[in-house]
């Protein structure tokens, strides 16, 4: 028999390239990130513009989703149903995203039909229709999405609770908006959103895969490197101070589980405790083995799963613990996540540190497997402004966290009194678990 | 696209019967390690549903020389992603690691093959069915329309079918387990013969292989395994079902008995699919979406398994649409594709998405070698890709017209799902 009680060490170490990012602007300044690919006949662009739904006018929330709904709603010569059939005909892939602080366009083409491609995603960039008739279609798709999305016990406490961190912010609305929101929301209103937002100055062009700056420089000549230069007004927001923690309650006829979310604002992506707040986040509850995911889940049984994080936009962060669990065990959820809490300020185990940094660095080179993940990366530095050796160093700044750092990142970033917890559930079986936590309870209708 | 789709391979069986199919692409310092056990809630028996994807929980669980909680660990310190999934017919555990970390793989992969059972206790046991009834709440039971799946396949297929209840089980039965039967379930179907594993990325054929038979070799062969042989299903009437649920927006689902997985006409309904609800183009999204706009999205899909197949239509309402007005547009759009035909232009159109997607699935090293240990399990061959994407790309309009003929004029499942009190 095969001594099998002691784990096999790695053979040998792993050669791994930091794939190259070539920085290079177009005639209009438009600024360009390409990474070559070369192991399969596809390229992936990524256009981005800088203006998101924070951009929303006050009562029209929803207005740059709605935007981003229609922008390939017929682009140039084309139709809506026109362009969707060129685009499918060609195999290619189009999708069109929106939160908070940007939209974005992706393309992904087999490189044999990159012409005609390109050319109709500059069209959707360039020259969106925007008719009436699409309008008037996709306005009521959305007003029916949140309907829909209201119906979702974790929507419904995913937006309570950004509403309630960032209050008074133009972060506090979910970026679909509301119903009376987008019932203001004209066919006009998204022609000014995309006149005022597509600007060469607050967009990217990310570019993955089999091709050269050259090929790029000849595809955008007719096209992308038209758009126009701009200053965006960038919409205020107001440094929040979290206030004393409360609990928050939505009530949900015969819900089978409660959504849980605790949490509260932190400071933005750039900051330099950002590896510190990483590696104890991953000890608490950034993966599987994480302390509150061991305790709700393989010890209590109270869940299919919870974790927690920071979560960054451009300019500010959230701290959020997030799960659902049997109705009957709310209470004692919450208790453990609070005991998880004082747990990680009172002390993390070296053990647990070493783990942490050996989780980050060594799943570092699986993050640049697919020609998306490696668009995501580029992405995510592109829109944090992060420094151009940020992946050169990533290694570095994780190994040379102290211990130090990584406890305190715990005392300074999570802060017990000023927990907000969202509960969305069945009142008749959780209201009286919430009583005893001797906690403020505010209910709330969605 | 012969080159592009051609992936090598070499296939070498151990003594106890374990396939094992290696695949060398260089391209990143990874290796996937995907591992297939022929064992699905097909396998399962009324009152014990959910044994199948019960051992997608215990199997991480910790086995003789891994302690509890550490196969998770393990991995993730190696900077490695896993996980499983459990369908009808066959189960899948797999990981991504390092590629110097294959060997670390190999070990934890092939203790809980041959060695779970010493370290599976009555207390892990109550709390993976703890976790799993939180699964079942969380992702059926407080779901908008999270019951539709199963009310749909025990409706489509009578009791004593495989394919009647489903892979996560029935709440009454997970509350039951009993860990001699959840053991007697492992021995029977958890056996180097009934499995086989791909390695695919960062490797070398002789010393993987070497590997491979040190920590898989001395695992003994099980009995071997009766494979479920239900009758050709045929619906013997149209049922229709109407479900209450916490939503605003009513939904209709229709779903017909068709084609099982590679079957003959399995290909001509997934593109039958494609031109009926693939794309804003296709007939029914269309006609309902974009023209008389009374729904607020269709989708659907050929949803092939092993025994048998099943075609379904999924639609959403809009608020003030009647979902009766909705199906006889449905109806009336196929009956149009039965008489009428289809244009070229809509056949090419999903070849050519066929085509692309074909390619984009090669990005992912963990997508690659599942695909090979299902065209091995099923056609015997782990280099189907050209064959499989052949199958779509050599039809011809009457074999879709045919298919729709077949399947679609038939009986079916109706489900409604609607607005509680409504």
């Amino acid at each position: 028999m095969l001594e099998r009680s002691i784990k096999p060490e790695p053979q040998k170490g792993i050669v791994f390239e930091i794939p190259e990012i070539e920085k290079f602007e177009l005639s209009n300044g438009l600024k360009v990130f390409l990474v070559k690919k070369n192991s399969l006949p596809i390229v992936q662009f990524n256009y981005m513009t800088g203006s998101g739904s924070k951009s929303d006018p006050e009562n029209k929330k929803g207005l740059a989703y709605l935007t981003a709904l229609l922008i390939d709603e017929g682009a140039g010569n084309l139709s809506a149903l026109e362009l969707d059939n060129e685009i499918e005909s060609l195999g290619s892939v189009l999708k069109v995203s929106c939160d908070h602080d940007s939209l974005s366009i992706t393309l992904l083409t087999l490189k044999e039909h990159i012409n005609k491609s390109f050319e109709i995603f500059s069209d959707i960039i360039l020259r969106p229709r925007f008719e009436q008739d699409d309008f008037n279609r996709e306005h009521k798709k959305l007003l029916n999405k949140i309907i829909q999305a209201g119906n979702e016990p974790s929507y419904v406490a995913d937006t309570v609770f950004e509403k309630l961190i960032f209050e008074s912010s133009n972060y506090m609305h979910p970026a679909m908006g509301r119903k009376e929101t987008v019932e203001n929301i004209t066919n006009q209103d998204v022609i000014n959103f995309y006149k005022n937002n597509f600007y060469a100055d607050n967009s990217a062009l990310i570019v993955t895969g089999n091709i050269t700056k050259n090929e790029i420089i000849s595809l955008t000549g007719g096209g992308i490197s038209d758009l126009k230069t701009g200053i965006i007004d960038e919409p205020k927001f107001e440094s929040l101070k979290p206030g004393k923690g409360k609990i928050y309650f939505v009530h949900k006829d015969d819900a089978a589980q409660s959504e849980i979310r605790v949490g509260h604002i932190t400071n933005g992506r750039n900051h330099p405790d950002y590896f510190a707040k990483l590696l104890m986040n991953t000890i608490l509850g950034g993966q599987f083995s994480s302390r509150l995911n061991s305790n709700l889940r393989e010890d209590k049984g109270f869940t299919y799963g919870i974790n927690s994080g920071f979560y960054y936009n451009k300019v500010s962060g959230q701290f959020e613990i997030s799960t659902a669990v049997q109705s009957q065990n709310t209470g004692a959820a919450i208790n453990e996540i609070f005991s998880e809490i004082k747990g990680i300020h009172e002390n993390i185990f070296d053990e647990e540190i070493e783990f942490a940094k050996s989780y980050l660095i060594k799943r570092f080179p699986s993050q640049f497997e697919t020609y998306s993940q490696v668009s995501r990366q580029i992405l995510t530095l592109v829109h944090y402004n992060l420094p151009d050796d940020y992946f050169n160093t990533y290694i570095g700044k994780i190994e040379g966290t102290s211990n130090q750092d990584i406890k305190n990142a715990a005392l300074n970033y999570i802060n017990m009194d000023e927990l907000k917890i969202i509960v969305v559930g069945d009142k008749n079986i959780v209201f009286d678990d919430l009583k005893k936590f001797n906690k403020e309870i505010i209910e709330l209708d969605f | 696209m012969k080159e592009i789709l051609n992936i090598d391979y070499k296939k070498h069986v151990l003594s106890n019967g374990l396939e094992v199919i290696l695949h060398k692409d260089n391209s990143l310092p990874l290796v996937a390690v995907n591992l297939w056990y022929k064992v699905g809630s097909a396998n399962e028996v009324q009152g014990k549903t959910g044994f199948a994807h019960l051992f997608e929980h215990m199997m991480f669980q910790g086995s003789q020389n891994v302690p509890k909680e550490m196969h998770f660990k393990y991995i993730q310190e190696a900077g490695g992603s896993l996980n499983g999934s459990t369908s009808n017919d066959r189960t899948n555990y797999y990981e991504t690691v390092p590629s110097n970390f294959l060997e670390m793989a190999l070990w934890l992969e092939s203790d809980r093959m041959g060695f779970l059972l010493p370290a599976l206790t009555e207390e892990k046991l109550n709390n993976q069915k703890d976790v799993v009834m939180n699964e079942r709440r969380q992702s059926y039971e407080n779901r908008p329309y999270g019951l539709s799946w199963e009310i749909i396949f025990s409706n489509l297929y009578p009791e004593n079918h495989p394919y009647h209840w489903p892979t996560i089980g029935w709440m009454k039965d997970i509350e039951n387990y009993e860990l001699d039967d959840v053991k007697n379930f492992f021995k029977k179907y958890y056996a180097p013969n009934n499995a086989s594993i791909v390695i695919a990325g960062d490797i070398e054929y002789n010393s993987s292989l070497k590997l491979v038979e040190k920590y898989f070799g001395e695992i003994p062969a099980g009995d071997l395994v009766k494979k479920p042989t239900p009758e050709k299903q045929e619906l013997n009437e149209t049922r229709k079902i109407v479900h209450e649920d916490n939503v605003e927006l009513s939904r209709l689902y229709l779903v017909w008995n068709s084609e099982s997985l590679y079957g003959k006409d399995d290909a001509a309904l997934d593109v039958l699919a494609d031109i009926l609800f693939g794309s804003k183009n296709s007939r029914l999204i269309k006609s309902l979406v974009f023209e008389k706009q009374i729904a607020h999205e269709v989708s659907g899909f050929q949803y092939s398994a092993h025994l048998n197949g099943s075609f379904l239509i999924i639609a959403t309402a809009k608020p003030e649409t009647e979902l009766n007005e909705i199906k006889e547009v449905i109806f009336s759009e196929i009956n149009k594709l039965v008489n009428d035909g289809i244009t070229d232009e809509e056949l090419a159109r999903s070849k050519n998405s066929n085509k692309s997607s074909f390619i984009y699935s090669l990005q992912n090293l963990s997508t690659k070698a599942d695909l090979m240990n299902n065209y091995n399990t099923y056609l015997n061959e782990p280099n189907s890709f050209h064959y499989d994407y052949e199958r779509i790309n050599n039809l011809k309009s009457e074999d879709i017209i045919n298919a729709a003929k077949k399947y679609l004029l038939k009986n079916y499942v109706e489900l409604n799902i609607i607005p509680k009190g409504k």
